[in-house]
């Protein structure tokens, strides 16, 4: 029988735990939002983020009050944004989170430590959501002041600073950011060209969900549930007939929750070198 | 007291027999070096007992844990991998504080560690440099410095001397052995090349094929591996030569082969294989003064370490 070196067991209260997995977890955020800051690809989902702030501004385009503003900011919002920008944010980020990570050999660095696998796939997804948001707020924030809004106009002063756009832009990029950084982070974890894969389903969403959305009005479409739950953020009007608004929410948050969890039991027996 | 013991461990990739029933024991307070040819299985030990891999079947166990399943044991070990696994956007000092962080995230006093840490691989002139701008040998130090940081107990390396120059390979194991001795610190360190490591351990594991060839302290190995047949040239004038081979067949017990070949008129080369080079060369330095019988040059024929292996399996 082999004789180890006996070593006392440490006492940990629950509350030490949960500041110790805090900790650490705000050091991996701050480790991937920083790398993903200090890479190119920032960078470029920063300008493709800023794009049709900066079209706007060099054709002159301007809007007769308030209403058309706000007109224009939610469609651009709901056909640019949600519908092309934050999947592809999404894509590139979610399949690129753990990919990098073990393409570059960091990942070593992270598994080797105290640090529990479930612990790098949550703390990665919400570094991911964040990264993603953080362009997504900058670029609609952005966008929101090169269209005209957020300064006082000639509609009532409930409305004219368009506070409830912003905020209501910013809540549907942090719904649209998470679904979509679930499901691709999902695809970098279990499969060997996510990136390929992540294209299929984005072209899936373009293509083959709109062939869908003839049948069955957006319901086999993921951006069409993100629009139906983002009618009650922004003024605009988008249906799935014969479904309610919950049966989306619930779809959405089952397919993220799924995939994050499909993705730590991946990880979990994921072999890395 | 025993800090990582493997017992049985077979791992294999698709087709690939990485580990076949492989065994290792490291005890506490020593430095063992963990040598064979590249594909011999060393690194998958190395991630077994690190928790990067899962065994497929056997035991390992670290400090009597089983690494994968239980991550705080991983507080006790430093890694220094075979990869650049550094974030080469951070500076020497910003990658050894996030990553000494992620160890002890609640520890009060960490820059006084960082410091000593980056002090101790003689970095501490280069600390506000960025990874990406550093040669590779400094990264090494720092990927050191990093494994050292929070002070563990047992210090894994895996080929840390890969790329360097002899100063500095030599430089990284005086470290490793001042780190033994003085903090007490158990080394295991992979190698290809059993010279790099022989002047510094305690003990060796010779590895090949995912099965363990031979375990013991360096001198063990060493005659153990001179059973190697070598084979070694020199040329000397054609008196000389003759000469000195009158003498040289005389020793039938060292020589396996012998073979003489025309350089030119006057130069003979002479290749002999034998198992006991040391004995050889000290023996063919006395012919020659003895005779009187100048050598013009000698030389060996440095097989490769794959060669090697495999003749000590077979």
């Amino acid at each position: 029988m082999t004789e180890f070196e006996k070593v006392p067991k440490l006492k940990q209260s629950s509350t030490h735990l949960v500041k110790h997995v805090i900790a650490r977890g705000l050091v991996l955020v701050y480790i991937f939002v920083m790398g993903f800051l200090k890479d190119r690809k920032s960078q470029v989902l920063i300008l493709l983020g800023i794009l049709p702030s900066i079209v706007l501004v060099f054709s002159g385009t301007t809007f007769p009050g308030f209403y058309v503003a706000a007109l224009f900011f939610t469609n651009t919002i709901q056909t640019l944004y949600i519908a092309l920008l934050l999947p592809l944010f999404g894509l590139l980020l979610g399949t690129a989170a753990l990919t990098e990570e073990i393409e570059s050999h960091t990942i070593i660095q992270l598994v080797t430590r105290p640090i529990r696998r479930i612990e790098i796939i949550l703390w990665r997804f919400i570094a991911t959501v964040f990264a993603s948001l953080i362009v997504a707020m900058v670029s609609i924030s952005i966008f929101f002041v090169v269209v005209g809004l957020g300064v006082p106009g000639d509609a009532s002063p409930h409305e004219y600073w368009g506070i409830h756009l912003i905020i209501g832009g910013w809540v549907l990029s942090l719904i649209c950011s998470s679904v979509y950084c679930a499901i691709f982070s999902l695809l970098g974890v279990a499969l060997e060209k996510p990136l390929f894969w992540g294209v299929v389903i984005t072209l899936y969403e373009q293509l083959l969900g709109v062939l869908f959305s003839v049948f069955g009005g957006g319901l086999f479409s993921l951006s069409g549930h993100i629009f139906f739950v983002g009618e009650n953020l922004l003024p605009y009007t988008y249906n799935i007939p014969d479904w309610p608004v919950e049966g989306s929410i619930m779809l959405l948050f089952t397919l993220s929750l799924l995939s994050i969890v499909i993705s730590i039991i991946t990880f979990q027996e994921k072999d890395l070198s | 007291m025993v800090v990582i013991e493997l017992k049985d461990i077979s791992k294999s990739y698709d087709e690939i027999v990485a580990l076949s029933r492989f065994n290792m024991r490291v005890k506490t307070g020593s430095i063992t070096g963990f040598v064979g040819p590249n594909g011999a299985g060393k690194s998958t030990t190395l991630r077994i007992i690190t928790g990067l891999a899962r065994t497929d079947e056997g035991t390992a166990r670290l400090f009597g844990i089983d690494p994968y399943d239980n991550p705080r044991v991983k507080a006790r070990f430093g890694f220094v991998s075979e990869h650049d696994d550094l974030y080469t956007w951070a500076s020497v000092e910003e990658s050894v504080k996030l990553l000494s962080r992620l160890s002890r995230p609640l520890k009060r006093g960490i820059t006084s560690d960082v410091d000593m840490a980056i002090s101790s691989v003689g970095m501490s002139k280069f600390k506000e440099r960025l990874v990406s701008q550093l040669s590779k040998g400094m990264r090494q130090r720092v990927k050191i410095a990093a494994a050292l940081v929070h002070n563990p107990e047992l210090l894994i390396l895996d080929e840390p001397m890969g790329g360097l120059d002899p100063l500095g390979r030599r430089t990284i194991m005086n470290l490793l052995k001042q780190l033994n001795r003085e903090e007490g610190v158990t080394v295991l360190v992979s190698s290809h090349v059993l010279e790099e490591l022989e002047n510094y351990v305690d003990r060796v594991t010779l590895i090949h094929r995912g099965q363990t060839l031979a375990e013991g302290n360096p001198d063990k190995i060493r005659s153990f591996i001179y059973t190697y047949p070598h084979e070694i040239i020199y040329r000397a004038r054609k008196p000389a030569m003759a000469k000195i081979n009158s003498q040289v067949v005389k020793h039938e017990d060292l020589l396996r082969s012998l073979s003489l070949h025309i350089i030119d008129d006057d130069i003979l080369e002479c290749r002999i294989v034998t198992q006991n080079p040391e004995r050889f060369y000290d023996e063919l330095v006395r012919i020659s003064v003895e005779e009187n019988s100048p050598i013009l040059s000698v030389d060996t024929q440095s097989e490769s370490v794959e060669k090697l292996f495999e003749f000590l399996v077979s």
